[in-house]
């Protein structure tokens, strides 16, 4: 086995926690080399003729080569698991910028309730109202920290929106119920599609606080801070699950990896499979051992290995990164990793249709509609309800593609093929209208990660495996959702509308976001997680963990902005303390 | 490091530095001589390794956007048989006449027949390690059969919300359902499926679609199969005619859908219906977008191209008169 050059820091991928540090690491003189498995890929000239939905929404070109390596999933301990064979209900990426290339660009803030969960609803409701199996906790961070984080992440890739709360004071038109911001959005929200505005209308008539959706796609041309002049969005209708090819969608391309390579101390090694993490005679991590597009193994000895993959990247290099110091896996030794997996409700219980309209619905983006956050987490009263957190609820996003869209119509139990059906589709497929919601998802005792005995990936290491189901208070929740939607369908006065009262059984076969969370938690102590609030692993102190692994729960929201958020940081924690102390635990 | 590697790492350290902030240096100067900013100092290490690899050949397991209808005319996978029954299904899911067309009109068999010609039809990729699963019903799995191979075991309840676990691939899904579906229609009406009159295709049909069990199937059950075409059929009329399908945007016309375009205005998005002033087009028709082409309204990417001839005209066009929505790229970069 080859071994490289030593680094200062390795990590695994180029998607956007690795871009973040790298930039703040290689811009204080330290040497950062990544991993990546997937192609170097760029808008010119990768993205810039791409309006292909067979090949890249149907059937997926550039998201994680699952042929190579997969997940495995069982709803329950008693049942078997079996290899997710064709992807389904999340969309993990790869190439450099990971899956902040194809991503949809929504932005939110997690806010100061999502991060002190668990005491604010005992606080306020008492004990009795955790779901039954709840392994909730609270962040070891607070939105007050995180605020300045936030604010130079959504400024330094040029976000777009309409502030609702600067600095404590209400700003008419933008969310009432969000967290403080230092400064607001540097751009004005993106266009909103004709039913978004209608959904705006009819539920301020229902005396709820609907706002323009911010986005991490650029509303009007932008010059970043860093000088970079950047086009606004051209509303093609091809965005997530696409590259943009005016860089309008802001990703690691667009902002860090430039700055990142322009210091001279960032590589970047594409097609290469990031296998394990090496520890050395102490415990620490000495590196990490690659395969090279050739199917060689190599290794990359660095003083610091981030684990900045996805969330069940670095879950898996954890359990499988076994020593005579981790016999259960880096981080695992008080048997906390893989623990409080969680996903999203991510479903449309309402759809409505508006005959002898056409809404243009195949324009725009995810980001060109209207959110409503009255039912977010703790923003209503849980007192007589049955279920804790809640979620954002959304009129209807654009990038409307016929051949991943026609399968909703006709709503309600009508078949799908025949001359009727066509006639539906002629009839409704621009004017069909889902109300669709972001739902909190809680962590349970009996939804974790693990190592599948029996299936195995083309490396020959075990795959990854996910107990997963809804608890009862996803079923909960959204069952009180779906009446909130359907009021707000029934206020806009569609022609003919369905409601779905009732969660399905979890399934991994209907995509319901990319928002896997958890498994290597942060926490205040050895005892309840596996990292401190830096990421940073509390048995072994030079590697760290970024990305929505570090979720003890997941919010109502997209979890980017907060991931970036952290990893500015922890960025910031390493340059300032982590280097000065090396391998002791930050404060 | 080798020698030889250090130089090619350096090289690419530079090239590749250019590609990541080359535009964006010529983009932020304003007539003054291109500059590359500070580029690495360090001999050995930086930039991005490796050769690039061209867009069409990135995800190897997925084809590349055809740039050219396939000819109509040639059969790459069906036999002329198998044609005329996939033909006569797709039609019964999107009925149509000459008027008014369905999937027939469209062509669809023609893109099912191309997607089956690549890999075996295996255009996504799939995680294909054994074991596979195996249904029962009931409360508990059964006694493992004697025999040598290995099963999964799942409740015939569960099984679906797996996902696919299907292993055979669609080519031999194609074969097997289509021998299965004439061979019923004989059975049941005395000719092949696509010689049977419409009232009686459907008759059929009805049955695949709601599950009911059609002893000819056996794996894929007549519903799967009936699923996997239906799919399909939505792809080939509905995605883009470049595939073989959606023969003059047939699908598309049905329900109002210019197809790729580059780009829609605020104003239309805000306006029933005006999406289909837009000429329709396929990503064929679809104008480049190629560095160092102009195009109204759009500044380059910044992550984009690092050749001398694009830059300058970068610095032409983003310097020159163009504007975005009406924000002047000057009045962008005081914002």
């Amino acid at each position: 086995m080859k071994t490289l050059e030593k680094v200062d820091v390795v990590t695994v991928g180029a998607g956007w926690t690795a871009a973040i540090l790298a930039w703040k690491l290689t811009e204080a003189g330290y040497r950062v080399s990544s991993i990546e498995q997937g192609p170097s890929r760029w808008a010119n000239p990768d993205f810039d003729h791409n309006h292909d939905s067979i090949r890249y929404s149907v059937r997926k070109a550039m998201m994680y080569p699952l042929s190579s390596e997969t997940w495995s999933w069982r709803p329950n301990v008693q049942a078997p698991s079996l290899p997710i064979r064709k992807y389904g209900s999340f969309h993990p990426g790869q190439g450099v910028g990971g899956a902040a290339i194809h991503w949809s660009g929504q932005l939110y803030r997690f806010t100061p309730t999502d991060f002190n969960l668990r005491s604010h609803y005992v606080e306020k409701y008492g004990e009795d109202i955790l779901p039954e199996g709840s392994a909730i906790q609270d962040w070891p961070v607070t939105y007050e920290e995180l605020e300045p984080y936030f604010t130079a992440f959504d400024w330094d890739i040029g976000s777009s929106g309409q502030v609702g709360n600067l600095n404590g004071e209400i700003v008419p038109g933008g969310n009432p119920f969000a967290p403080p911001f230092s400064r607001p959005y540097p751009n004005p929200p993106l266009a909103r599609n004709i039913p978004s505005l209608m959904f705006a209308e009819a539920s301020e008539e229902l005396g709820y606080h609907p706002y323009p959706h911010p986005s991490g796609i650029l509303s009007r041309a932008y010059t970043d801070p860093f000088g970079n002049v950047r086009s606004g969005c051209l509303y093609c209708g091809f965005c997530t699950r696409f590259g943009c090819e005016v860089d309008a969608k802001s990703s690691p391309q667009t902002t860090h990896i430039p700055q990142a390579l322009k210091t001279g101390r960032y590589q970047i090694r594409p097609n290469a499979h990031v296998k394990r993490v090496v520890t050395g005679a102490d415990g620490l991590a000495t590196g990490v051992i690659f395969v090279d597009d050739q199917g060689s193994e190599q290794f990359q000895p660095a003083d610091v290995v981030l684990l900045t993959g996805y969330t069940m990247t670095n879950v898996k290099l954890l359990l499988v990164s076994r020593s005579s110091d981790h016999p259960q896996g880096i981080g695992n030794s008080r048997d906390m990793v893989g623990r409080n997996l969680t996903h999203q409700i991510w479903q449309s219980p309402v759809l409505g249709t508006f005959d002898n309209r056409r809404f243009n619905l195949y324009m725009g983006n995810t980001s060109t509609q209207t959110a409503l956050h009255d039912f977010y987490n703790d923003n209503f009263d849980h007192s007589d309800l049955d279920f804790i957190d809640g979620a954002s609820i959304f009129s209807t996003i654009g990038e409307r593609e016929p051949v991943t869209s026609v399968g909703s119509l006709p709503i309600g139990d009508g078949k799908k093929w025949g001359q009727e059906w066509k006639e539906t589709l002629r009839r409704n497929w621009d004017n069909f209208v889902p109300i669709t919601i972001e739902g909190a998802f809680m962590s349970y005792d009996f939804n974790f990660m693990d190592l599948d005995p029996t299936y195995k990936d083309v490396y020959g290491m075990p795959l990854l495996r996910l107990t997963l189901d809804f608890g009862p208070n996803e079923r909960n929740l959204y069952r009180f959702m779906a009446q909130r939607c359907a009021e707000i369908m029934e206020a806009m006065g569609p022609s003919n509308m369905s409601v779905t009262e009732e969660l399905g059984p979890y399934n991994v076969h209907d995509y319901q976001s990319t928002h896997i969370n958890g498994g290597a938690i942060m926490g205040t102590d050895p005892g309840n997680s596996v990292t401190n609030s830096y990421g940073q692993v509390w048995d072994t102190p030079n590697v760290f963990v970024a990305g929505a692994a570090l979720y003890p729960q997941n919010a109502g929201a997209n979890p980017t902005d907060t991931l970036a958020a952290l990893a500015y940081r922890t960025g910031d924690a390493m340059v300032d303390r982590y280097f000065d102390d090396p391998e002791e635990l930050l404060e | 490091m080798p020698s030889s590697t250090t130089s090619r790492t350096r090289r690419l350290t530079r090239r590749r530095f250019l590609r990541g902030v080359g535009a964006l240096a010529a983009v932020t100067m304003t007539g003054a001589a291109l500059s590359c900013g500070p580029i690495s100092k360090d001999d050995e290490f930086g930039g991005i390794l490796g050769k690039p690899i061209p867009e069409p050949e990135q995800y190897p397991e997925v084809p590349w956007t055809p740039t050219v209808r396939p000819d109509r005319s040639i059969l790459r996978s069906f036999t002329l048989d198998q044609a005329r029954t996939v033909d006569a299904l797709t039609a019964r899911i999107i009925p149509g006449t000459q008027d008014d067309p369905g999937a027939r009109e469209a062509e669809v068999v023609v893109y099912i027949d191309n997607m089956l010609s690549f890999n075996n039809g295996s255009v996504e990729r799939f995680y294909g390690q054994p074991p596979y699963a195996k249904t029962y019903q009931g409360d508990t799995p059964p006694e493992q059969e004697s025999g040598p191979y290995q099963y999964v075991w799942v409740a015939s309840d569960q099984i679906d919300r797996y996902g696919p676990q299907g292993v055979l691939s669609p080519v031999a899904v194609y074969q097997s359902g289509i021998a299965a579906l004439n061979t019923f229609a004989d059975n049941e009406y005395g000719e092949m499926f696509a010689d049977l009159s419409e009232d009686e295709q459907d008759e059929i049909v009805t049955m695949m679609a709601d599950g009911d069990d059609i002893s000819t199937f056996t794996e894929p059950s007549a519903s799967d199969f009936f699923e996997t075409v239906r799919q399909h059929t939505i792809q080939g009329y509905f995605g883009d005619p470049a595939y073989g399908g959606n023969q003059d945007y047939a699908g598309w016309r049905l329900i109002g859908y210019p197809g790729a375009q580059r780009g829609y205005t605020p104003e239309e998005m805000h306006t029933d219906g005006s999406g289909l002033l837009h000429q329709t087009q396929g990503i064929i028709e679809m104008h480049q977008f190629h560095p160092g082409e102009p195009h109204d309204n759009v500044i380059r990417p910044v992550s984009g191209s690092d050749d001398d001839e694009v830059r300058s005209l970068l610095l032409e066009q983003i310097c020159g008169p163009s504007t975005l929505q009406g924000v002047n790229v000057e009045d962008a970069r005081e914002s």
